[in-house]
């Protein structure tokens, strides 16, 4: 038995049964359209670093689901199954003060990958599932190792960029709970040079008025 | 007439708009009608030497001389004088700033000696408006990829808001500043274009995505070694547009999953690559979106994109006196209110 769960950009999800436990696989599924070659690469790739990061992550303390099987040349991973409500969606129907709880909790579990060099490089809210008021992380799959500033503020930049085209007025308080989050693990000092780093980034981009 | 999701006023007489393009390399002029039809769209493109990019003071000076020529014919072309327009409007940036002075101060002289409200235009807003005007989208995910811009944007609550963008140099600047290692003058894609499907292997190339970023800068500093270090152009050529248009295609899903939007629109000067279409058909009928690109006439930069924005922004009541009227170098699309769109 196998149930199509989600087409995703990059793979599909199928809810199946694993040595008796319900678990997901992730299929990275061809795409006809890039190169052949570069294809396979991406795929094959991108599915090690996911296996790998999703148990480096747990050793950090940070919930991520148990791999069960990969397979790097199909591009599949098969993993525990996590039955919960992804960040996405509550954060657009919890109430506020709890919204901001799960940012400051999300904050916290990015600092902890940070803390060991692990850049997640997709964090948005679609990547945290909320299970028994706990977050497991998920989709490593563009994660990789640095103990840059540049590259942690780049991974904050991107949430920041998401927070604020998705939920546009909130976006703001959102991400500060993130950085109190972030905070606790790392200390204010960190937190500032961060931040600094973050508006560093944001002058880069283009055409952003120059402060 | 319903333009999507807006309507324009009904009216019995018809009205007439002139828009100025001036941003980078194109001086352009075109003639709105308040119907909701383009009736002209001329342009000047200045062409630096084999080899080099765009000089700014060099680009001006073209478009000081082109500027009445051009506007003229655009009036000729529709069949209209001067004394039938009802509005005046120029892309106030982002770009050049010598090239964005050039159309500014036509448009302001325009505008006072006829007496007719200037209105400003955001260049990458006209970019995205005449492209989901000529594809009938109401609301879609757009991709707008140029020389100077390359991003993904979605309407939201009166801005084009940015879902993804590069983080460095733009997709335009990719195909250019190899072309221009190569000895092509600027644009290069479409040569780089020709050259491609001559090619007889892939090389790997650098390939960053970081969520819905991009980063083309490693790429292209690779792709200028190998190329140095003799490497088959053509080889490159091919490498290079597979390589970066598949960054682009994997952002644009992730964003379009994400969006859950029905329609794909793709705009600007790179949106003229056949190859680069191709792959984002299929990245919509994967999504069960409608797929929709600019025609090759509008995707450069041209008048049109910012007569037809002017026509949008003129009815929803946009204008600014002239003595106030700056050029911006810098102003980002998620800056921009767009009071004509609902949502």
């Amino acid at each position: 038995m196998e149930k199509l769960i989600k087409r995703g950009a990059e793979a599909d999800l199928y809810l199946i049964e694993w040595l008796n436990l319900p678990a997901v696989r992730k299929v990275r599924v061809p795409k006809p359209y890039f190169q052949p070659q570069l294809d396979q690469a991406i795929r094959s790739h991108r599915t090690l670093q996911e296996a790998l990061f999703l148990r480096k992550a747990r050793e950090c303390g940070v919930s991520t689901p148990l791999v069960y099987f990969v397979d790097i040349k199909g591009a599949e991973l098969i993993m525990q199954y996590v039955e919960g409500e992804r960040l996405k969606e509550a954060l657009s129907t919890r109430g506020g003060d709890e919204c901001l709880a799960l940012c400051k909790e999300m904050g916290r579990t990015i600092a902890l990958l940070h803390s060991h060099d692990i850049m997640h490089s997709d964090l948005t809210p679609s990547n945290f599932i909320l299970y028994r008021g706990r977050l497991v992380t998920i989709d490593f799959g563009l994660s990789f190792i640095s103990r840059k500033l540049e590259d942690r503020a780049v991974d904050l930049h991107l949430l920041k960029g998401v927070l604020n085209s998705t939920y546009t007025e909130k976006a703001d308080l959102y991400f500060t709970s993130v950085l109190e989050g972030y905070g606790s693990i790392f200390g204010e000092g960190s937190v500032n040079a961060l931040k600094e780093k973050i508006r560093e980034i944001e002058r880069r981009g283009r055409y952003a008025r120059v402060v | 007439m319903n333009v999507g999701s807006f309507m324009l006023p009904h009216s019995e007489k018809i009205t007439y708009g002139l828009g100025i393009e001036s941003t980078a390399h194109t001086f352009g002029a075109s003639i709105v009608a308040s119907t909701g039809t383009i009736l002209s769209d001329v342009k000047s493109v200045y062409t630096p030497l084999e080899g080099s990019g765009i000089h700014p003071r060099e680009a001006s000076r073209h478009h000081t001389e082109k500027a009445a020529g051009v506007i003229k014919e655009a009036l000729k072309s529709a069949g209209i004088e001067a004394k039938d327009l009802l509005f005046i409007a120029y892309s106030a940036g982002p770009g050049l700033g010598p090239c964005l002075r050039v159309g500014a101060t036509v448009a302001r002289a325009l505008a006072s000696y006829l007496n007719l409200p200037l209105v400003p235009v955001n260049h990458a807003v006209g970019h995205i408006e005449v492209a989901a005007f000529e594809c009938g989208f109401s609301d879609p995910l757009v991709l707008l990829v140029s020389g100077g811009h390359t991003l993904i944007s979605a309407h939201s609550k009166s801005r084009w808001r940015i879902f993804g963008e590069t983080l460095d140099i733009t997709i335009g600047q990719l195909l250019d500043q190899f072309g221009r290692a190569a000895g092509f003058g600027s644009p290069a894609g479409k040569k780089l274009e020709d050259l491609a499907k001559s090619a007889q292997r892939y090389i790997s190339l650098p390939y960053t995505v970081k969520g819905n970023d991009v980063s083309f800068s490693g790429l292209l500093t690779a792709a200028k070694a190998l190329l140095s270090s003799g490497e088959s152009l053509k080889d490159l050529a091919y490498s290079i547009q597979e390589t970066g248009f598949a960054m682009l295609c994997e952002v644009t899903e992730r964003a379009l999953a994400f969006t859950e939007k029905k329609e794909l629109l793709v705009t600007g000067g790179v949106a003229a690559n056949r190859r680069f279409c191709e792959m984002l058909n299929a990245v919509a009928s994967r999504h069960n979106a409608r797929f929709g690109a600019v025609s090759a006439k509008y995707a450069g930069d041209c008048g049109a994109q910012i007569a037809w924005t002017g026509l949008l922004a003129h009815h929803a009541g946009v204008s600014i006196p002239v003595e106030k009227s700056i050029i911006r170098q810098s102003w980002r699309l998620d800056s921009v209110d767009i009071p004509w769109r609902s949502s």
